[in-house]
């Protein structure tokens, strides 16, 4: 563990990555206690206030504080990782062992499912679950869930064919282990490190699918602290008062970043696929 | 395996994606909760009035006689009117598709070339500071959000500087900032395979021999090492479509742009079913379409893949 960290922190960009993450894990539980006006504050007087020291980041149309917003949002914004790549895991990964590990008829069904939810381009098939169970944010976590099975499902089958025909496998079986003892013990321990991976590029993928079903609408409804509702909010008032659409947009941008800057730093010391073409890169 | 049996073999298996697609809108799109009846007709409609455009729209049938009898329709070019302006929807869609593919041919364009080049040239300067600022700005570019960099370019080259359109359909002046924000992400992802294939190939014998044999820098990556490095980058190119896809559906939203994504997003809203279900089709086609023809190419492309294995 804490090679890994030295590895994340070897260079700047690991160490501003690992500082964003850090931060936003801390904001996200202290984030509505700390000293500024409550979001929910409206205050029709300081309407579209231009960023000063009262309001770092400017006011919005209802004269909320768009800084308390950002950092009330912190919070959704783990909510909305942590589920929607736990779900997204939670389906795929086991999806995948039973489909590489069975092989045959099983294999085949299982993989023309996961390639109808891959002919959806992500945000599509979004659209086309959260058209159907009704705006919110706990349905656009789910779509964009849903939309992440199939890579995650994908990645496991991939690697449980590489480890079925390793030496250790062929070993475990030659002692008597049984199918389910050889895929949960030894074959998913071994594919742990890509999926680790995966799962960190998916937590920046999902932010923005969810920000996007935000700024349509389409996900978590005003006045939540969320922060692609926010741009959905603000966004009207582009011209007069930009100040409502840079912030929360800014905020999406540096969160994302910071994973996918995490993102490659796992993949560096992670997967082992990718050792031979590092020493290329 | 010969080439045309490959293409046969992977046109087949479209079939089953496909139906399985339509199933999955036919589904979706018909479990929305909310009544289309209800809201074409009003809230002052009687019984008999609501009934009889039940029937009409076929709504009062079981639901897997409704999805046989769609799938015949959409076989037959027959997808349905939309509710609300009474257009039939497969022209619709269609037009709208070719307002998108406007955007995203132009992206996709830009995306190659600066991709490209910016992948190329950080390849042949590996290690240098030019090679870090593009590895740290192709990151950059996958977290953009794009519908905020859109909002951006709107506030920089529209409002600010009064340059081009904040939105519209017209001419190329309104194709170029939508077409820019959706870019982004693609310009990182080939600039990165091209720079990784680049390296690879410079890194073979025949191009060790072209050097030894005392071609000049320039003519040795333009003659020999290029074409031999883009197969990869076609493939990544035709992915990027599907991105782009998903990328313009908000793009447009952003920019108040008429093509395929406003209208799925704006009939969501307006609970058209026809109108959603058939957009949301033509997109899966087109993406499966695109998918299956870059998968094609690559095969073509390059001799060393065997066609039996690439499935």
């Amino acid at each position: 563990m804490s090679r890994i960290l030295r590895h994340l922190t070897a260079d700047w960009t690991g160490r501003f990555a690992v500082t964003v993450v850090a931060l936003l894990a801390v904001l996200s539980v202290i984030g509505s206690v700390l000293p500024v006006p409550p979001y929910a504050t409206i205050d029709l007087g300081q309407s579209l206030q231009p960023p000063s020291l009262a309001h770092p980041f400017g006011t919005d149309i209802l004269g909320r504080n768009i800084l308390s917003g950002i950092l009330e949002g912190t919070g959704l914004v783990v909510y909305v990782i942590v589920l929607t790549v736990g779900l997204a895991a939670l389906a795929g990964v086991p999806l995948g062992l039973v489909s590489g590990y069975a092989g045959g008829v099983i294999d085949q069904l299982l993989m023309r499912v996961v390639d109808v939810l891959l002919v959806f381009p992500s945000i599509l098939l979004a659209l086309a679950i959260v058209s159907t169970l009704g705006v919110g944010l706990e349905n656009s976590v789910l779509a964009m869930a849903v939309a992440q099975v199939g890579p995650f499902a994908r990645l496991v089958r991939g690697s449980v064919l590489a480890a079925k025909q390793s030496l250790w496998v062929e070993n475990a079986r030659s002692v008597g282990a049984t199918s389910i003892s050889i895929a949960l013990g030894h074959i998913l321990p071994n594919i742990a490190g890509p999926v680790v991976v995966q799962a960190t590029f998916a937590t920046g993928t999902s932010l923005l699918g969810v920000a996007a079903l935000g700024f349509l609408g389409l996900g978590a409804q005003p006045p939540t602290p969320d922060w692609g509702t926010m741009l959905y909010e603000n966004r009207n008032y582009l011209t007069t008062s930009p100040q409502g659409v840079i912030f929360p947009g800014l905020a999406i941008f540096l969160v994302v970043f910071a994973l996918n800057i995490l993102g490659e730093g796992l993949r560096e010391v992670l997967d082992p696929r990718l050792r031979s073409t590092l020493v290329i890169t | 395996m010969s080439f045309a049996n490959f293409l046969i073999r992977r046109v087949v298996l479209l079939i089953p994606t496909l139906l399985g697609v339509s199933l999955v809108t036919f589904v979706l799109v018909r479990s929305i909760p909310g009544d289309p009846v209800l809201i074409m007709l009003g809230e002052h409609a009687t019984g008999p009035q609501h009934e009889r455009l039940m029937h009409l729209l076929g709504l009062d049938q079981p639901l897997f006689v409704q999805y046989a009898s769609y799938l015949s329709r959409l076989l037959t070019g027959d997808w349905g009117h939309s509710i609300f302006g009474q257009d039939a929807v497969l022209p619709l869609v269609i037009r709208r598709f070719g307002a998108t593919l406007q955007i995203v041919a132009l992206s996709a364009a830009f995306s190659a070339i600066v991709g490209i080049a910016l992948g190329t040239l950080s390849a042949i300067r590996r290690g240098s500071l030019f090679d870090k600022v593009v590895r740290f700005v192709t990151l950059m570019s996958f977290s953009i959000p794009t519908f905020w960099l859109g909002l951006m370019l709107i506030l920089l080259f529209a409002v600010t500087l009064g340059w081009l359109p904040s939105g519209g359909r017209g001419g190329m002046e309104h194709l170029l900032l939508p077409a820019a924000a959706l870019s982004a992400w693609s310009v990182g992802i080939i600039a990165r395979v091209t720079r990784i294939s680049v390296l690879d190939t410079l890194s073979q014998d025949f191009v060790v021999t072209a050097r030894a044999k005392g071609i000049g820098g320039r003519r040795v990556v333009l003659r020999h090492v290029l074409p031999n490095s883009l197969i990869p980058v076609i493939t990544i190119i035709g992915l990027q479509f599907g991105g782009m896809l998903s990328g313009a559906v908000v793009t447009e939203t952003v920019f108040n742009y008429p093509g395929l994504g406003q209208l799925i997003v704006s009939n969501i809203f307006a609970r058209d079913y026809p109108t959603v279900q058939g957009a949301i089709l033509l997109g899966a086609i087109a993406f499966a379409i695109l998918n299956l023809v870059t998968d094609l190419a690559y095969v073509y492309l390059d001799p060393r893949v065997q066609p039996g294995r690439a499935t």
